[in-house]
């Protein structure tokens, strides 16, 4: 039956989406391909660092405007690559003046598995972190994961991304915040 | 019509608010995904799916010994060909190579239950965006690493816990503190 009728949860059709792979290691930039293409992902663009990252999300947002092309729906970005990292990659998303772009959902696969990068990467307005080394589970988590919980972003004067807190934690003593956010609602 | 930036500017001013939520309207991606876009319960990919891709991982780790093979071949080669560069500078520009192999060997052994060559490949790693190639001393905390690396290898060694590697670690812990 189709799920527009039923509440039950079916399994994701992915033949639609677009994902940007960003790994500088042929080795490992050819499994997450083959991962992906088996996860049912119907286009995968690649690159090996973030420069030609940033020139094919240019690229294909001017296509986009055009409409023979189907818009990037997920970056899976490596951290560490010697010619233009994740983090300038992230960076240049984040920093956009075009909202398509702005907004991308970010998911970042790293070999370090260090607190730092946790918090680094999350002050960058990262979606997900997937830590190497991959496994199916955790790769379809993580594409799952963006997918199911879209964040609101938050947009500070020191931040924006999705918002990083990911509880809805009742809290008890007094109010801190100043102000309260100003709610725009967007499609994303 | 309002831009973003004309928005917060204006908040600004008025001092309501400096903090903006954009909060989806609806869930696109969910939607793109064959869902309601106001469906609530999470979807999932199939496990089929997931066992396939986990079954690529384990066939592409039993050729994993030859890669690594391959790959510290061609990091000893690299290793070799720097010390006999007569140019510092050179030798900086080379060190990154080294950098991306090792990083590349880590992945591939970590992701095949090669814990003992992560961890040199690792270390190693790590070590070489501190090394400076023209201080004799650390240009053997690099080969003690290489060394390491090709005997794990040739003893066909991936527990940590083997004996071979505990020697191993404990001499490049030696060489890292007495040259570092």
């Amino acid at each position: 039956m189709n799920s527009l009728f039923q509440n039950k949860p079916e399994p994701y059709d992915l033949s639609n989406f677009t994902i940007l792979l960003v790994e500088d290691s042929e080795y490992m930039q050819s499994l997450i391909l083959e991962m992906l293409k088996l996860f049912g992902i119907g286009d995968i663009l690649r690159c090996k660092d973030s420069q030609e990252a940033i020139d094919l999300i240019s690229i294909t947002h001017a296509r986009k405007s055009s409409r023979h092309i189907d818009k990037i729906d997920i970056v899976l970005t490596d951290w560490l690559m010697p010619k233009g990292s994740g983090k300038e990659l992230v960076k240049w998303v984040r920093h956009h003046k075009v909202s398509d772009i702005r907004f991308l959902p970010l998911i970042v696969v790293s070999g370090y598995t260090t607190e730092r990068l946790t918090h680094e990467t999350r002050d960058l307005g990262i979606h997900e972190l997937l830590v190497k080394p991959v496994s199916g589970k955790l790769l379809a988590s993580r594409i799952c994961s963006v997918i199911d919980s879209p964040r609101p972003f938050i947009q500070t004067q020191n931040y924006f991304g999705p918002d990083r807190r990911r509880q809805e934690l009742t809290f008890h003593g007094p109010e801190k915040r100043l102000r309260n956010p100003h709610i725009v609602e967007r499609d994303m | 019509m309002n831009t973003d930036k004309d928005k917060n500017s204006v908040l600004e001013q008025t001092g309501k608010a400096l903090v903006q939520m954009f909060k989806p309207k609806y869930n696109m991606l969910k939607n793109k995904a064959g869902m309601r876009v106001n469906m609530k319960e999470d979807g999932f990919i199939e496990d089929t799916r997931i066992q396939a891709a986990d079954q690529l991982i384990c066939d592409l780790c039993k050729n994993s010994k030859q890669t690594l093979e391959e790959q510290i071949k061609i990091l000893t080669k690299l290793w070799n060909h720097i010390q006999e560069l007569p140019d510092n500078e050179k030798r900086k520009e080379k060190t990154q190579e080294i950098f991306i192999i090792a990083h590349e060997i880590k992945d591939i052994s970590s992701l095949c239950d090669y814990a003992i060559i992560a961890h040199f490949a690792e270390s190693l790693r790590d070590y070489i965006t501190e090394a400076t190639m023209n201080i004799k001393n650390q240009r053997i905390i690099i080969q003690a690493h290489i060394d390491a690396l090709s005997t794990i290898l040739k003893n066909d060694i991936s527990d940590e816990a083997h004996p071979i590697a505990e020697e191993l670690k404990s001499k490049v812990k030696i060489a890292i503190n007495k040259y570092r």
